[in-house]
């Protein structure tokens, strides 16, 4: 009878002490996930090298790749440079290279100024060029050159964003607001911080072994080639891009083009970047025909006088070369410095063909 | 934040505790604003006001209604507050459905009038609050409640946050007492709270998640398909939306009785059902309650000349206005219609019913009893099919294509791999178990078995939400309604 009653009384103590982890572990969660400045203690981060960010979302060994992550400085000043690069994270990628930016100067030999974006996807200087010059309040008579890049999944929805000239006013209540209400990264806290990692890692291998699951974030996977494919780049290649879109995004670009140049005289390079999807289907579908939305786009805004690089048409040409390296990290959405320098050729063509700066 | 997310499984222990700190006297207080937090997390600030506006407008009618003493008045009053609950459920929910079609019927009749096209607004939980505050006008009215004096009780019990999305549709009577009554921690509704909830959470994540995986591939391509995958995925589907809409209210059950509060279940094994009433009488049980007490019961009294065509009569408008409340489309329209056509017919068909199986004594046999349940589960999955598909096109198609041969049905089973053909068999197997369970000694005297076994369940259960679990970012289907 006594052992019974200690027993009880130890197991009264468990949960009771259980209970009380728990709450610190919740108000943890909550802080770490709030105030991102106490959250990033506690995450597990290497500053000099990273493992692609679609093996982030789903921590599946088996696509594990270290990369090398280089450090960029910001070394010239617009009004130095003739050449201007304004792009999302393939332009800031600096994975096993220099950023785009660095890169280009390197090879053209030419100074290029990179219009830092803001990190909020729909919000930034990449959707709105012209609220960008009018809000630096940029005046100049020089001739300059603007390769404006984005990816080819957000290059419809970012196409609407181009000609406006103020940015969605956040106001201070709407920052409180999100502030409050908006708890997106208590769940990436939650995933990535050194208590719960390890053990979301575990379960994560455990599930992909056995049954085949992994992250809602990865569209579809290719074990032969270790290569995985963000949903949203599949969801992208579902979509239905009929002439009266197309039309409509080569309607804003050529706005875009125009009041660039007639306002600040500065002259568009457009680069549209393939998703990976769209290059390397054939490693997860054999009945996929890609919808050939680059070319096709690419083509209308060349006829109506914009200078495009059609990257899509240089990538497929070069991987049905004989010994081609992957364009793209199979654990990332990025392309690999070989997919970079690419990319940075064809953008020196383009400048030298159209002798942009002449 | 929904039921399933990590926010809030961070934040339930977080409020539960505040909620166990705070004095008895603002326990509704703590309760109100988390919900108030809880809806505003849908980042959608107009639902909060539809919320503010159906909770003030229907708060103020209920005191005026016991305090106006003229007939007449008291009648314009409620009917003003009726009105203005309509009002915001038709602003929300049905503006636009109705330009859409008054303009495509302009359209046919060659008239250049058009009516301003409406965008759609978000409308999540409004088809839930608003019923619940009718029946609470309703109640007031006819003297069966006594209005609520105190506005933050009030708004609690409209808007309390474990029902507020996707109900149970709570009577006044049944929520405000123990929205009032004072707190006392109780170990053991606490720990049938938490299991129910993790029950609820299998239910949902492993596998209404996990059937989805089929059925949306089928009803997303339905001109694809034929025959038996297009047979095979509308029973999933019935599946998956009882898996998916009890889970949640388990989910929603156990949340409340973490804080000592019984909500109504709303379900009682449906599919069990031997005629379409008595589905019924099992399926979404406070929806139902409601639309029987204030919709039909009237109607059935207004048209109680007309004898069995009357009953027919409140049954079909009973059950299209079910179908509209779901949703505005034409598909929720049809699977209204559909299920008032059925309890219609059976007005009709009760008194031939019983010659039928009295003859060769087949009245209390058990092949009776099968065989009507097996009949009335397709009759209701027929009616599914209008429900799921993603157009009235489609649907036709579905219904039409239905018995065309056996079709693809191995690429169908096998789509997705075999394991998970496995897991859903496991699942299905594990959740009749449960069924069937709560019927024997160890089932209804479940927390009086040894720890070991106790917690063997428990473990178990964790360990398959773990694994099994499809992380495919899934919303509650009753969402939308």
């Amino acid at each position: 009878m006594e052992m019974y009653n200690s027993v009880k009384i130890t197991m009264v103590n468990c949960k009771k002490l259980a209970f009380v982890v728990l709450i610190i572990f919740c108000s943890f969660v909550l802080i770490g996930g709030k105030k991102r400045s106490i959250g990033i203690w506690f995450i597990l981060k290497n500053d000099n090298f990273t493992n692609g960010d679609l093996y982030n979302f789903c921590e599946i060994d088996d696509y594990k790749e270290v990369i090398k992550c280089n450090k960029i400085e910001a070394t010239n000043k617009l009004e130095n440079c003739n050449i201007l690069t304004l792009g999302d994270s393939f332009f800031a990628s600096s994975l096993d290279s220099d950023n785009f930016a660095n890169e280009l100067q390197k090879k053209s030999g030419h100074r290029i100024y990179n219009i830092d974006s803001d990190t909020d996807l729909f919000s930034s200087q990449v959707d709105m060029p012209i609220a960008y010059f009018d809000g630096i309040n940029y005046r100049s008579n020089k001739r300059r050159l603007l390769i404006l890049e984005t990816v080819e999944r957000y290059s419809l929805k970012r196409s609407e964003l181009y000609n406006l000239v103020k940015r969605g006013g956040t106001t201070k209540r709407m920052v409180l607001g999100n502030k409050l209400f908006d708890n997106s990264d208590i769940e990436h806290f939650f995933k990535n911080n050194i208590v719960v990692k390890p053990v979301y890692k575990y379960i994560n291998n455990a599930r992909y072994r056995l049954f085949g699951t992994i992250d809602h974030a990865i569209g579809k996977y290719s074990r032969s080639k270790a290569m995985l494919f963000f949903r949203e780049d599949i969801e992208f290649s579902n979509k239905a891009k009929t002439d009266k879109v197309v039309n409509a995004m080569v309607a804003n670009v050529t706005r875009l083009s125009n009041t660039l140049k007639c306002k600040y005289n500065i002259d568009l390079v457009y680069v549209i970047i393939p998703d990976k999807f769209s290059i390397y289907n054939d490693y997860v579908t054999d009945n996929y025909k890609y919808d050939n939305f680059i070319p096709a786009v690419a083509k209308k805004l060349t006829s109506n006088g914009i200078s495009v690089v059609d990257i899509y048409s240089k990538y497929m040409e070069y991987r049905s070369k004989p010994g081609a390296k992957l364009l793209y990290y199979g654990s990332d959405t990025h392309f690999t410095p070989t997919g970079k320098q690419l990319l940075i050729e064809e953008c020196i063509k383009v400048i030298e063909q159209k002798q942009l700066l002449n | 934040m929904t039921f399933n997310s990590i926010e809030y499984f961070t934040f339930l222990p977080l409020i539960y505790i505040l909620f166990y700190v705070v004095v008895d006297r603002y326990k509704w207080l703590a309760l109100s604003l988390f919900s108030v937090y809880f809806y505003l997390t849908l980042k959608y600030p107009h639902l909060l006001l539809l919320l503010f506006i159906v909770t003030t407008c229907t708060y103020l009618a209920g005191k005026a209604l016991a305090t106006v003493t003229s007939c007449k008045k008291k009648k314009a009053l409620f009917w003003c507050a009726i009105l203005v609950n309509a009002g915001v459920l038709v602003s929300a929910k049905y503006l636009n459905f109705i330009t859409t079609n008054v303009n495509i019927l302009f359209n046919t009749i060659s008239t250049s009038f058009h009516l301003p096209e409406i965008n759609v607004l978000v409308s999540i939980g409004v088809s839930y609050y608003v019923f619940q505050a009718i029946s609470y006008l309703v109640d007031v009215y006819l003297g069966e409640e006594e209005p609520e004096r105190h506005f933050g009780y009030f708004a609690l019990y409209m808007g309390f946050f474990p029902k507020l999305l996707q109900g149970p549709i709570e009577r006044a009577g049944d929520l405000l007492p123990q929205l009032k009554a004072g707190y006392e921690f109780n170990y053991d509704n606490m720990r049938s709270g938490l299991f129910m909830f993790a029950w609820g959470l299998f239910k949902k994540v492993v596998v209404a998640d996990r059937l989805s995986l089929f059925v949306n591939t089928v009803y997303n391509d339905v001109h694809s398909y034929e025959g038996l995958p297009l047979v095979l995925a509308t029973y999933m589907y019935a599946i998956q939306i009882y898996m998916d809409f009890s889970g949640y209210t388990d989910m929603a059950l156990g949340t409340a009785r973490l804080f000592n509060i019984n909500l109504t279940q709303n379900f009682n094994s449906p599919y069990l059902a031997t005629s379409v009433a008595d589905f019924w009488r099992r399926w979404h049980i406070s929806f139902s309650r409601w639309i029987l007490d204030y919709i039909f019961k009237p109607l059935q009294m207004q048209f109680r000349d007309m004898k069995n065509w009357g009953t027919a009569l409140a049954l079909l408008t009973t059950f299209l206005v079910s179908g509209i409340w779901h949703g505005a489309s034409w598909g929720f329209v049809v699977w209204g219609l559909l299920h008032g056509i059925y309890l219609a017919a059976s007005v009709f068909y009760k008194p031939v019913q019983k010659k039928i199986y009295g003859k060769p004594g087949l009245e209390k046999s058990r092949i009776r009893k099968v065989w009507q349940t097996v009949f009335t589960f397709n009759l209701v999955c027929f009616a599914w099919i209008f429900f799921r598909a993603n157009s009235m096109s489609d649907a036709i198609y579905v219904a039409s294509h239905l018995l065309s041969g056996i079709g693809r049905i191995k690429a169908f089973l096998f789509m997705h791999g075999s394991m998970e053909l496995l897991v859903i068999i496991f699942s299905l197997l594990v959740v009749f178990l449960q069924l069937k369970g709560r019927q024997t000694a160890i089932g209804r005297n479940f927390y009086g078995q040894p720890a070991w076994l106790r917690w063997m369940v428990y473990c178990s259960l964790t360990v398959t939400i773990l694994l099994l679990n499809v992380d495919n970012n899934n919303a509650f289907i009753y969402f939308q309604f």
